[in-house]
């Protein structure tokens, strides 16, 4: 079962409102590389899991995307707080609007709704690690993507942490890979 | 008395858990606010626990526990989240140390038999545990089952997503 922590893996607390980066960070959440994807995927995965160490190591990384979509949903939130509808349309989020509101759903950048098939689960270890080594790659790049455009210290500073935890979780998978692969799966 | 803590000890009790070097940490210790310059992670090997390859006091702040993994991008520098008062300086250091928790835990999924690494976890989860229960009692419940007080108050403003108070 899951317990909730009322609190952030890492601070959020953007004053200033942009639209754009908004729009832009929303795929970290719906998006192809994005967390919400990660959790469901390592979760997915983590009953095919053959041993001990698999099972602890996906079941933990799951739980830790779980909280870093918290973690974008509420950059997105606060990016677009007290915003006009002028506003949204000029960055153009009205179509945004039209569906959700000021609401959070899961999409891309693009306002394409997730999908699971961003990911897979094949029941064999190996394969699964493979994926989830690459997605961990795409994650980091699409972290890096958003870095670039972001202007503000508020945003890019929780970006830089998220950037990097998906650098600690390739070397994690790597690490299971590797056993895996000696061990013989 | 349930927590053993005096407020004094609150931000000294790391030093003696991970054996730091106590001059090195007066520089960025949770008493002082000198937090406005840009992280220097070529600093890092000056660290008296660069030794352990785990870095107790920047580590979160990196978003890795395990510096010599640490990976920089382009020349954006992690910088040092600010805390004014105690209840923020406080929840910081929740923050720091669930982050180290859980950081060490995915290592230890994998390298459950790495002693050294284990025993900084031990030592991490007991501060964090008498931390967090303190926390609770002086300011606000961030677990549901701590909420045993006078009056129910786990809906309280603020939530995680409305900023501002989270330091």
């Amino acid at each position: 079962m899951f317990k909730y922590d009322k609190k952030l893996p890492y601070p959020v607390d953007i004053k200033k409102k942009d639209l754009k980066m908004a729009k832009y960070i929303l795929t970290q959440f719906g998006g192809s590389n994005g967390e919400l994807g990660a959790a469901l995927r390592y979760f997915s995965q983590k009953f095919s899991m053959p041993t001990e160490e698999g099972k602890a190591l996906l079941n933990d990384i799951a739980t830790e995307e779980l909280g870093h979509n918290e973690m974008i949903c509420t950059m997105v939130n606060q990016l677009v707080s007290g915003a006009s509808l002028k506003e949204l349309e000029n960055a153009g989020l009205a179509s945004q609007y039209t569906e959700h509101g000021y609401g959070i759903y899961p999409t891309d950048s693009n306002g394409v709704p997730f999908t699971v098939s961003y990911f897979a689960s094949v029941g064999d270890p190996i394969a699964n690690l493979v994926e989830d080594m690459a997605a961990e790659q795409k994650a980091k790049v699409t972290y890096e993507h958003l870095i670039d455009l972001a202007s503000d210290e508020d945003v890019i500073q929780p970006l830089l942490f998220l950037r990097q935890r998906e650098i600690v979780h390739f070397n994690r998978f790597k690490e299971l890979y590797e056993k895996y692969l000696s061990q013989g799966y | 008395m349930l927590f053993e803590l005096n407020d004094k000890d609150v931000y000294d009790i790391d030093l003696d858990y991970f054996n730091l070097n106590k001059n090195d940490i007066k520089n960025y210790n949770f008493i002082n606010n000198n937090y406005d310059n840009m992280y220097d992670y070529n600093k890092l090997s000056s660290y008296e626990n660069k030794k352990n390859n785990i870095d107790v006091e920047n580590g979160y702040y990196l978003g890795n526990m395990f510096v010599d993994s640490y990976n920089p991008y382009k020349n954006y520098k992690p910088k040092r989240v600010n805390a004014y008062s105690e209840q923020q300086k406080m929840l910081l250091r929740i923050y720091e140390l669930d982050f180290m928790l859980n950081d060490l835990n995915l290592y230890l999924d994998v390298n459950p038999k790495d002693n050294r690494v284990f025993e900084m976890f031990k030592k991490c989860s007991k501060e964090l545990d008498m931390l967090k229960k303190k926390y609770y009692e002086k300011y606000q419940v961030l677990e549901l089952c701590y909420d045993t007080k006078n009056r129910y108050t786990w809906l309280d403003n603020p939530w995680p997503w409305d900023g501002g108070y989270y330091v």
